[in-house]
């Protein structure tokens, strides 16, 4: 495997070439079967209504702003600071049905004095499901919300008015809590507990938030990334981490999370132990690598070693996430 | 408290006064605004900050100023029609952490929107170092002192016995000089980030998007950096990048159908290529044979170490998404990215005694092949580093039978590396020794593809099942393990049987194997030249590995007042390695409540206990000595091995309440948290000892108390509505920090190994955690017009 020098560059695999062949197979056969199923059903318009939208009673007719006020006069008077009541926008709800292009047209509901199966009531006491209540929203957010349906959230009957509410919101985004981190620490908790820890990203002081990282609408990515990697995510700041260097440490270059814990840490630098055992976790070879750094180890005592003070093996190889120094081959300079 | 405290303070009463005033004066007039459309708030702040409040930690990442400073200046406007519209917020304006967020556009048309965002980052106020020139590229080390310090060290015709009295003279001296030790006032960095993001709506269902950032980053940050072996130093790291961002994207979007192309570049720009210092042990540069083990004749007087070379991205990629008969949902995406990174090469040495013909003081004989100090000089001048990865995503999901949910997720990351094979003579280990040996960096690649299938099938009484499973394929060159898989198998039930009771609850497990793992095989084993990897060691982010993930929540509503909350979460990790990380579990349970026992009074409180612990077994050992592999053989119970075992728990706590005092008139709010954490580290051997060799032979002591900490805050206000548009609220905050690092951060300058009777350079700047506790009185008013 270590063969010679000029042995070492690998080659670009047929293996690779194929798995990119393939993966462009499957994505040509995915358009060709859309497109034919347009063509047979009559065009993607025709099939664009899943049933999962709310169906209203049969006979039900629109009735108007006036008979909501009616009954729901906080309510509407809430969503009138909300961007769905701009009506210059022609696609918001108030340039359309107003509060029944979310609810339904509710003349059953009226005839039968605020009944809740006669039209689509949102939230934790709805009868209507968590998927049926994100696919009404999903009527005009699908632009921006490609990927809900196949996301994590919707797997777990989370809908869209779990974190928002159009008529009680506390915070940005119409978000029922005041801040995204206290949105997303209503079923995340440990994540929460990981914010109060020494070490953390300025989360709790406010400065980013769980979005900045995360789409909690779905994305093709794990845990809902962003970005296609763990690593990609992370140089969206620490930009000068990325590299390419002449020199890489391969499981830096992997996954920024084999040693960091981005959420919180009990240890500086979000580190998921302790320096130097961080690096003990995988590097045992002969001499400093593998010594035993104990209680005795650390500054006052004893067998007092620099590895055990400051920064630990990063004192002598400060450059443990890549260096471009032709004498860096260590991670010294 | 400060005289400028207490003058900003009195100027913040006087303001909060005035505008208060202001806002009474107004209170005839009509709560409209006095601009048709035009609405504002702003909120001042008067405080004063009292305690040892000075700390970087209480700061880490804001600014809390003493005096009046505006927390939010907002301004929105619409004309008549609802056309366009005008929406600017500042918050904590003119301070290390101010935000503006501005907005503007013609809604349902198009929408600019630009965002300053501000964030500091302070690691330490105080620091203690001898050093001058912190934050810049060059650290200097007064020469007084350094040629003291040579004077004092040893020479390489010193006996043992010599030396070893010469080093503890260094030492000594080295001791003495920190009480000359200059502060530095604060380590840290600052980052200022400006983005603009124009979005053109009005071609609907087409629409166009621009993004530009400009990030700039600037200030210092502690690091640590050697010049031999033993002989480390505390430094601070200069920070002066630009890092730029321009985007452009278009997104079709109608009737289930969205298509949409992106292409982005992006410019990272580290203004300081390089960072030098005084080396405390040299003033002229030299070489010695015995540089090795003599750490006080470290070879050049000033070293120089390369900083983050500047690098570049473009990514292009293409999406699309379609609605399909049978209530299925098509996703799919391609993106393709160029890293790229070309930075000068610094000389392999700032020692200019590495002169061509020099004879090379390494484990391999030979000379120096060229001046390696001369930049002009460098067979290779720069590298042309190229990394292209590509990421295509596939997902369907159907709904089309009743009941049954279906998702499939599939995906290809490809991490190809096509970066220049460079051939380099030789290297400079530190500054005093040329290793002549011939290497090259290495191209690491790898692929990763996953695919996933979830069925959610509907049970009765409204309750879901939902059986997973998913497997993870990663083919790596250049490591120690090749190809791995990962199954996943998981179970998710979510159920909502009443109107009192919601539960979510999911176990997975994953079995991680390798293809073509042999355990026992060290990899690149060849004893003559001592691998790279003791054998029975496998990386454990490759070694194989078993998985458990354990989530369950259940949330109540037993009446329309109160909702209980109940989680607890297991995560645990199990190597199939004999050294290394061998295992990792993580309990976490947690409970709350939301209540509003009465329409007056809102509360909400939240506990969370957690627990990790892991081991990671080890061996010391030293070639052809004690321990060595190669000599002794490798089995649970080697006197060479060691492990230890880091437990680590926090538990917090959490309480908010708001009670109306007055009805529309006055509220009493509070807020506090508690949280306390520690970490302990027991070490074990098979025989109670460790003895890798001779000297090493003693009692392993346990790290208690590390990295212990307890963080307490709490905030009480009353909230005064003075009139519908203005409110002040005054009241009281405290925060109190303790931290015990377990002396691994102390500021501890020199010393010598009591054990072993070694010299122990380690120059340290006291960049530990420094406890606070901060007691905040304020008074602010809100007024909207």
């Amino acid at each position: 495997m270590m063969g010679s020098l000029g042995d070492r560059r690998p080659p670009t695999t047929g293996t690779r070439r194929w798995i990119l062949v393939l993966a462009w197979g499957v994505l040509a056969i995915g358009l060709t079967g859309w497109v034919a199923s347009c063509t047979s059903s009559g065009g993607a318009k025709e099939a664009a209504e899943p049933s999962a939208v709310w169906q209203a009673p049969a006979g039900a007719n629109y009735v108007g702003r006036a008979a909501c006020v009616e009954c729901h006069e906080e309510d509407v008077k809430n969503f009138d600071h909300t961007l769905h009541a701009k009506k210059a926008n022609p696609r918001s709800p108030a340039a359309t049905h107003e509060c029944e292009s979310c609810h339904g047209p509710g003349s059953k509901h009226v005839d039968d004095g605020g009944s809740q199966g006669t039209i689509l009531k949102f939230g934790d006491k709805s009868k209507a499901s968590a998927a049926t209540q994100a696919a009404q929203c999903l009527t005009c957010h699908t632009k921006t919300h490609p990927d809900w349906k196949q996301g994590k959230h919707a797997a777990r009957d989370v809908s869209c008015v779990s974190c928002h509410s159009v008529h009680a919101a506390e915070g940005p985004k119409q978000l029922k809590k005041p801040t995204e981190a206290e949105t997303c620490a209503t079923c995340h908790k440990q994540v929460n507990s990981d914010l109060a820890k020494q070490s953390h990203h300025p989360i709790r002081e406010g400065k980013i938030g769980c979005s900045d990282c995360h789409n909690p609408h779905g994305t093709p990515y794990d845990k809902n990334l962003r970005t296609p990697t763990n690593n990609e995510t992370c140089y969206k700041c620490h930009t000068e981490k990325r590299g390419p260097f002449l020199w890489e440490h391969p499981v830096v270059m992997e996954n920024c999370l084999n040693c960091h814990n981005p959420h919180g840490s009990l240890h500086d630098k979000l580190l998921i132990v302790q320096e130097p055992f961080v690096c003990q976790r995988c590097h045992s070879i002969s001499r400093h690598p593998g010594t035993v750094y104990d209680a005795t180890t650390l500054a006052h005592g004893v067998n007092a070693s620099t590895r055990s003070m400051g920064n630990a093996c990063l004192n002598c190889h400060p450059q443990f996430h890549g260096s471009n120094h032709p004498s860096g081959n260590f991670f010294e300079r | 408290m400060r005289t400028t405290d207490r003058f900003g303070l009195v100027l913040a009463g006087l303001l909060l006064c005035g505008m208060t005033g202001t806002a009474w004066a107004d209170d005839k007039k009509s709560e409209d605004s006095l601009i048709p459309g035009l609405q504002t708030e702003v909120q001042i702040t008067g405080q004063g900050v009292m305690g040892p409040n000075d700390k970087a930690k209480f700061e880490e990442y804001r600014e809390i100023p003493q005096g009046a400073s505006a927390d939010l200046i907002w301004l929105g406007f619409e004309n008549k029609d609802q056309s366009y519209f005008l929406d600017v917020r500042v918050e904590d304006a003119s301070q290390d952490d101010m935000r503006i967020d501005m907005k503007f556009g013609s809604y349902g048309k198009w929408k600019l929107e630009f965002g300053m965002n501000r964030i500091p980052h302070r690691f330490e106020r105080d620091a203690k170092t001898l050093f001058s020139g912190a934050g810049t590229d060059f650290m200097h080390f007064p020469d007084i002192m350094q040629s003291t310090l040579q004077a004092a060290g040893p020479t390489l015709t010193d006996s043992s016995s010599v030396a070893t009295t010469k080093l503890r003279t260094v030492a000594r001296l080295l001791s003495g000089f920190q009480t000359e030790a200059a502060t530095i006032d604060e380590i840290g960095l600052q980052r200022d980030r400006y983005e603009l993001n124009l979005e053109w709506q009005e071609f609907d269902p087409v629409t166009f998007g621009i993004y530009l950032k400009h990030e700039e980053r600037y200030g210092g940050r502690p690091i640590g950096y050697g010049t031999g072996f033993g002989l480390a130093l505390g430094l601070v790291e200069p920070i002066d990048y630009g890092t730029s961002e321009a985007v452009a994207r278009i997104v079709y979007a109608e009737d289930g159908v969205r298509v949409a192309a992106e292409y982005g570049f992006e410019y990272f720009e580290n203004r300081n290529d390089s960072f030098r210092f005084d080396n405390p042990h040299r003033l002229t540069p030299h070489t010695t044979t015995g540089a090795y083990s003599a750490t006080t004749n470290s070879g050049s007087n000033i070293h120089r170490v390369d900083l983050w070379p500047s690098n570049m991205r473009h990514h292009a990629g293409i999406s699309f998404g379609v609605d399909l008969p049978y209530e299925t949902r098509v996703n799919a995406g391609f993106t393709y990215a160029w890293r790229l990174q070309e930075d000068q090469f610094l000389p392999y040495t700032s020692n200019t005694a590495m002169n061509t013909g020099a004879p090379a003081v390494s484990v391999v004989n030979g000379v120096v092949p060229f001046n390696a100090w001369d930049r002009a000089n460098l067979p290779v001048q720069n590298g042309d580093f190229d990394i292209r990865t590509s990421d295509f995503t596939f997902g369907v999901s159907n709904r089309a039978i009743e009941g049954v949910d279906i998702r499939a997720k599939y995906r290809l990351y490809n991490y190809d590396n096509q970066s220049e094979e460079i051939q380099l003579p030789g290297f400079a280990i530190f500054d005093q020794v040329w290793e002549n040996e011939e290497h090259s960096n290495e191209l690491f690649q790898w692929l990763t593809q996953s695919a996933s299938l979830d069925v959610g099938i509907k049970l009765p009484m409204n309750s879901r099942i939902t059986p997973g499973y998913r497997l993870d394929y990663m083919d790596r060159d250049l490591r120690e393990t090749d190809v791995t898989y990962e199954h996943t198998a998981s179970l998710a039930f979510d159920t909502k049987p009443c109107n009192f009771i919601g539960a979510k609850a999911s176990y997975a497990h994953s079995w991680r194997q390798n293809g073509r793992y042999e355990y026992s095989e060290p990899f690149g084993g060849d004893p003559n030249t001592r691998p790279p990897q003791l054998p029975y060691l496998r990386k454990y982010d490759e070694a194989d590995r078993q998985q458990d993930k354990v989530n369950v929540q259940f949330t109540l509503y037993p009446m329309e007042e109160v909702t209980p909350t109940f989680g607890y979460t297991w995560k645990f990790d199990n190597y199939a390695s004999e050294f290394g990380l061998k295992h990792d579990s993580r309990h976490a349970v947690n409970v709350g409540v939301e209540a509003s026992p009465y329409s007056t009074l809102t509360c909400s409180a939240y506990s969370n206990w957690e627990w990790s612990e892991n081991e990671a077994k080890q061996r010391q050992w030293n070639p052809g000595g004690a321990g060595d592999p190669y000599v002794d053989p490798i089995d649970e119970f080697s006197f060479s091995n060691w492990i230890v075992i880091d437990t680590e728990r926090i538990n917090t706590i959490g309480v908010m309440a708001v009670q109306n005092l007055m009805k529309d008139k006055l509220d009493f709010e509070f807020s506090g948290t508690h949280s306390s954490a520690g970490t302990h580290l027991t070490f074990d051997s098979p025989l109670g000892t460790t003895s890798a060799n001779d000297a090493n032979l003693r009692d392993l002591v346990d790290i208690s108390d590390s990295d212990d900490s307890e963080w307490n805050t709490a905030k009480f206000t009353f909230k005064w509505t003075v009139r519908k548009n203005l409110a002040i609220s005054f009241g009281y905050m405290v925060e109190d920090f303790d931290h015990e690092q377990g002396e691994t951060r102390d500021y501890t300058p020199v010393g010598v190994n009591i054990f072993t009777g070694n010299y122990l350079n380690f120059l340290g700047m006291d960049v530990a955690n420094q406890d606070y506790t901060a007691h905040t009185a304020f008074v602010s008013m809100n007024w909207k017009f």
